[in-house]
């Protein structure tokens, strides 16, 4: 891997490799870009991974190579404190609970101390209070220049140091943030940079769909609204207007929400909307229209009541876009949450504005993953980003998989979309938890599903159950390492990039193959377009993404060279179906069992062992 | 009238004769075919199942026990004590006895292991397809030989 990237720098062209766990893709990119002396944009998954690299993975490489090479680790802007957002919540405390406020005072102490401002370092509030919304920015609140602390901004310094980076070292969003320039105010990330390595290069497609949408979001104008009157009470105590009219457009947002239903739902937006939803619509639109007029006046008496107006004209605008009929080639969608909704258009396809975009770019782009290929083909993932001319490299994961593990796929199950599949799918996933005695992790295809086990398993088995939202996801994973014996229950994320070696995780249970919902909107267009080609577009697409996916949930079982472990999927289509083969040919090849008694044999055998 | 064929296999082993009988499913599923594989009970039942499972050779073999619930139907189903509904194609009998329900089907086959209790169901079963005026053609395999 390191040779073939080390060819492909010095080329200047681009690559795709797929490194199956254990292959230390990590040390793969990182010593050619080292030696290479290249200017690099390292892109990752998330923040953990980002912290990861730069902690452990660099510092080893560094010591090795110790070439006079600056890194730099810069993270999206919700990572750094604003100082501008301390002081506004430090005047406005009584929009705060007691807990907040205990928590502000002790972020006001640290950030006269911290030098990066990552709020990362602050670990004595945890990441998920709801304090560190009011001392981050956002795009939309952030005042730029006319900021009184622009000085000393913790986001343009890291901004700035980035830019005199040798090799960067950022995440998928923030480098699409970047890229699809909704981060406005910053330039490029890195002048000059000639390599981009994406790692996690799986997620890109979606990644990438996100950030070529134009969205808006309820929230967005509540806080444009409650913003405009915080300012104003600042800055224009006497324009009573802008408070009347904050509260009148509020009303008009939560009276839209209410007229998109009840029900939590990704949906196709209506063609002509229904009577209700239609007045609701003008009704945001002449209260936002209102609201500009007034800030329009209101701008020249302040810094934070002109960036107000600023984001009102270009809510209104996007507002307006969203609420009207849509180009070709593109999605019109919207989503309801408990109390806010979203709005979006998405491009059916996205290989053009990618292209559009990386063309310009003279740089080596590298794309790695342990999960891009399905049935050893790079298809799906090339053709997603329009890359069917550069260059692939397969590298198969170096454990001993028939030795390591052990594939089980329960019997008697019912049909998977049958109401009574779940109850009877955990009948099964009980006898194989006494077993490996916990020391598993459930992964569920969805929250519902996920919800209604974690009631059915509760009182059936004596581990402790670990429950994806209970706590953020760092810390129930090192509570799963720290017990030992847990059941942990996740969906979505926990699919990917969780790293859990040794006997804490034994053992990983599927409850059924990962197909998406045929419900979702971008799905549904992406099928239409592709059955207008004249394609089928369960074989071309939605069974090429179930097998990543369910490559991705299976990657969580065997880390190491020493692991051992059972993977369970509990779908009788794996077996019965003609597509259990895609699937099977796609995962490592592991020896499979359909008897109980043979996962105890393999875990009893383990036991011996060990 | 079914289309019957007898395959002796030159061996005593219940294991050479489920083997076998993977093979032949393979074929016919190649060509096609619905197969229906009747055994004498569960155990024989999850036995074949877990062969199938574990089959590595050309074909990946669609399976299901005859009562689960996947949908569409596969193509090879096994079971061991109902008449199973919509299977008219291949039944492949794995258990001593004739089922009732085999005249459903267009073609049987059975496999004798050469194993004299075997052997012996093996010829009641022969006589009462004969006896009830089917086509029968047997089929003497040879013992791999010996490299």
């Amino acid at each position: 891997m390191a040779e073939t990237i080390e060819h492909s720098l010095e080329l200047g062209t681009s690559l795709i490799v797929e490194a199956g766990t254990g292959t230390g893709k990590t040390f793969g990119y990182l010593v050619p870009i080292f030696l290479s002396q290249k200017k690099t944009i390292i892109s990752t998954g998330t923040k953990n991974l980002q912290d990861q690299l730069f902690f452990n993975d660099i510092p080893i490489i560094k010591k090795i190579f110790p070439l006079p090479r600056k890194v730099v680790l810069l993270k999206g802007r919700a990572n750094y404190l604003c100082k501008h957002r301390v002081e506004r919540s430090l005047h406005d405390g009584y929009f705060l609970s007691r807990q907040q406020l205990s928590q502000l005072n002790l972020i006001n102490e640290w950030s006269r101390a911290t030098q990066t401002g990552d709020i990362v370092e602050m670990t004595t509030v945890p990441e998920d209070s709801s304090i560190w919304p009011q001392v981050t920015s956002t795009v939309d609140n952030c005042l730029n220049q006319d900021c009184s602390f622009y000085k000393e901004c913790f986001v343009v310094k890291a901004r700035q140091e980035a830019m005199a980076a040798d090799i960067l070292v950022v995440n998928h969003h923030l480098f699409f943030a970047n890229m699809a320039l909704q981060d406005r105010g910053f330039g490029e990330l890195l002048p000059g940079a000639e390599v981009v390595i994406f790692d996690e290069a799986h997620q890109i497609p979606d990644i990438a769909s996100q950030f070529f949408s134009t969205t808006l979001t309820g929230r967005q104008l509540i806080e444009l609204a409650r913003d405009s009157e915080t300012e104003a009470g600042k800055e224009a105590k006497d324009m009573k207007q802008i408070h009347d009219q904050s509260l009148s457009l509020q009303k008009a947002v939560q009276n839209m929400r209410n007229s998109l239903g009840i029900e939590l739902r990704r949906a196709l937006w209506p063609e002509t909307p229904p009577p209700e939803l239609e007045r609701s619509i003008q009704d945001v639109k002449s209260n936002l229209q209102l609201l500009e007029s007034i800030l329009r006046d209101a701008a020249i008496r302040g810094k934070g009541l002109e960036n107000c107006w600023r984001r009102c004209v270009h809510l209104l605008e996007v507002f307006n876009l969203l609420s009207e009929k849509s180009t070709m080639d593109t999605v019109h969608w919207f989503e309801t949450y408990s109390q806010s909704f979203s709005l979006q258009i998405t491009p059916i396809v996205i290989a053009k504005p990618f292209q559009n975009y990386i063309k310009n770019l003279k740089r080596s782009w590298i794309y790695t993953s342990a999960t891009l290929t399905v049935k050893n083909s790079f298809h799906l993932f090339s053709e997603a980003l329009g890359l069917n001319h550069v260059r692939q490299l397969q590298l198969k994961s170096p454990f001993d998989y028939a030795r390591q593990s052990l594939l089980y796929v329960p019997r008697s199950l019912p049909d998977p979309r049958a109401s009574h599949y779940l109850a009877i799918m955990l009948e099964t996933v009980i006898p194989v938890l006494e077993i490996t005695q916990g020391k598993a992790f459930i992964l569920f295809t969805s929250y519902k599903a996920l919800g209604l086990a974690a009631e059915q398993l509760k009182n059936r088995i004596p581990y402790p159950l670990l429950l994806q939202g209970a706590a953020p996801k760092q810390q129930l994973i090192n509570d799963f390492k720290r017990l030992g014996n847990a059941v942990l229950l996740g969906t979505s994320s926990f699919w990917y990039g969780v790293d859990v070696r040794g006997e804490a995780l034994s053992c990983v249970i599927i409850d059924k193959l990962p197909f998406a919902s045929p419900e979702d909107p971008i799905l549904k267009a992406r099928i239409e377009r592709v059955r207008k080609q004249g394609m089928d577009p369960f074989q071309t697409y939605q069974l090429p993404n179930a097998v990543l996916l369910l490559k991705q949930g299976a990657g969580r079982l065997i880390r190491d060279i020493q692991d051992r472990g059972i993977l369970m999927i509990c779908d009788p289509r794996l077996v019965s179906s003609n597509y259990g083969q895609t699937f099977l040919q796609s995962l490592p090849e592991m020896p499979r069992t359909r008897e109980l008694d043979k996962v105890r044999e393999f875990f009893n055998y383990e036991n011996t062992c060990s | 009238m079914s289309k019957i064929d007898f395959y002796l296999i030159p061996s005593p082993s219940e294991n050479e004769r489920f083997t076998f009988a993977c093979r032949l499913i393979e074929k016919a599923y190649k060509k096609q075919h619905r197969i229906y594989i009747h055994t004498e009970n569960k155990e024989a039942a999850h036995h074949l199942d877990e062969l199938l499972w574990t089959h590595r050779e050309e074909s990946f073999l669609p399976h299901d026990l005859y009562g689960e619930g996947s949908e569409p139907i596969p193509p090879i189903q096994i079971g061991y004590h109902i008449a199973p509904e919509k299977h008219r194609d291949i039944l492949i009998n794995l258990s001593s006895t004739v089922p009732e329900f085999y005249k459903q089907f267009s073609r049987i086959l059975e496999l004798i292991a050469r194993d004299a209790t075997a052997q012996a169901a093996g010829r009641e079963r022969y006589k009462l397809y004969r006896a009830e005026g089917h086509e029968i053609i047997t089929h003497q395999l040879q013992a791999p030989t010996e490299a």
